[in-house]
């Protein structure tokens, strides 16, 4: 079991055996999809609805990764990195399938075939599909502020340093967003 | 709906991840098809992967004393560890791999023996996952069970000349995974019903030379208890049928008492 800053308590022999076959730039690699793959699946997932695609965007994006990582590329900031790379697969993703106007939900079966919670998993199927398809209703912009933002906790200066805008242009965004969720879920 | 509704609903989302297993064959697929085309991959010497996991230890001050116990714990660790991994963790694929080479090197004749013995422990696996409540486990375990068992299956109907013993080490081996799935059972974690009646109709034929030899050999203890006055036709009779009897040959000897029966009337 990983302790917060890194460290292994000892407790966890397949970590420690994993180790011996793993290089340098495969460890990063680990650590870095270790941490975030949920975050980034889930981004990806909510704005594209398909199981199935999310998986292999989500693949795309981590290959990426390994290839930067790799080519020792100095990456600063991997949260960012990896959201900017997600958000320009989604876009790329978009203009091959010429769906420009709102996504159509796929039915709830993707929804049901997600891990999640199963005793609660009736009452929060409903609320969920609810929002997720008040979700594509929205401008891509004012999707990705609220995912990032109410979904995945980034703060404002996280999002701004994602999305090169000015933290009071995120906050204006993240304003707009939410009111026009508000409209369609009302 | 007011805003903090709205942003209520919201972190339902947050309940959305990816299906764990897809996360960790989608990570090892990257590496492997990521280290096909790089041609300058960096790799530790042994002592620099050494030194790594010593210095995954918390307490510097006891790291030169652990050296010597990581190099021997490492071996003998990694054995353990690695036979106790269940379906859906990462060192899984290890201990299949050996298994696999057990079975390929295990000749012909023994070979649905081993297989069997191989799907009781999957089915132990899943009760220990069912039991654990190793829900991340469970899907890898369910599927390791079903692929096991109908292996076994296909093999057991298969075999030929089924000797008494391998009769009699099959048939304990299905009870054992029969006794497994009603524990199972009591998890209510579900697995294929249709599973064990496959394996008990294919492991039919086993029973029949099991319990073949044990009625020859019930017989054959009656006819040597009543042979006197048998006539020398008679005893030449008995001493083939004991002879099929050590030949275990059971079903000839069956006949062949039956046939000896009915001439004795």
């Amino acid at each position: 079991m990983d302790t917060p800053n890194g460290e292994c308590s000892g407790s966890d022999p397949e970590h420690f055996f994993s180790l011996l076959f793993m290089t340098n730039s495969h460890k990063k690699f680990n650590e870095v999809y270790e941490e975030y793959v949920d975050k980034i699946f889930r981004f990806i997932l909510l704005k594209v609805s398909s199981n199935d695609i999310a998986q292999d965007l989500c693949s795309d994006v981590f290959t990426r990764l390994l290839k930067e990582i790799e080519r020792e590329t100095d990456i600063k900031n991997y949260q960012a990195f990896l959201y900017k790379i997600a958000n320009n697969l989604v876009i790329d993703h978009y203009r091959k399938k010429d769906k420009t106007e709102t996504l159509e939900l796929d039915n709830e079966k993707e929804i049901q075939d997600l891990r999640f919670d199963t005793a609660r998993q009736a009452t929060v199927n409903l609320d969920m599909h609810g929002v997720m398809r008040a979700m594509t209703n929205l401008k891509q912009d004012y999707q990705n502020v609220v995912i990032w933002h109410y979904i995945d906790e980034l703060s404002v200066p996280e999002i701004s340093e994602i999305t090169n805008k000015t933290q009071g242009a995120v906050r204006v965004m993240l304003h707009r967003g939410l009111k026009e969720l508000r409209r369609h879920m009302s | 709906m007011t805003e903090q509704e709205v942003i209520q609903k919201l972190k339902f989302l947050k309940q959305i991840k990816p299906n764990k297993e897809w996360a960790i064959l989608a990570k090892q697929e990257i590496i492997d098809n990521n280290s096909a085309v790089i041609s300058n991959v960096e790799t530790l010497t042994i002592t620099e992967k050494f030194v790594n996991i010593i210095s995954e230890f918390r307490f510097n001050f006891l790291k030169p004393a652990l050296a010597p116990v990581v190099c021997f714990g490492l071996l003998f660790g990694f054995f353990n560890i690695y036979q106790n991994a269940l379906p859906g963790d990462l060192l899984f694929s290890a201990k299949k791999i050996t298994e696999q080479a057990q079975i390929n090197l295990t000749p012909e004749k023994e070979r649905s023996k081993i297989e069997l013995e191989l799907t009781t422990k999957r089915w132990e696996e899943l009760v220990i996952v069912a039991n654990e409540n190793k829900g991340e486990n469970l899907a890898s375990a369910i599927l390791e069970v079903e692929q096991a068992t109908k292996k076994s299956t296909d093999s057991v109907a298969e075999k030929k000349d089924i000797t008494i013993e391998e009769a009699e080490l099959a048939i304990k081996e299905v009870e054992k995974i029969k006794a497994l799935e009603n524990e199972i059972k009591s998890t209510g974690v579900y697995a294929d019903k249709s599973l064990i009646e496959d394996l008990e109709e294919a492991i039919e034929s086993y029973y029949i030379v099991r319990d073949n030899k044990t009625l020859a050999e019930q017989e054959i203890q009656d006819l040597q208890n009543s042979s006197f006055g048998y006539t020398p036709e008679q005893e030449q009779q008995l001493e083939e049928i004991i002879q099929l009897f050590e030949q275990e040959r059971y079903s000839q000897a069956l006949e062949m008492i039956l046939l000896f029966q009915v001439a004795k009337q």
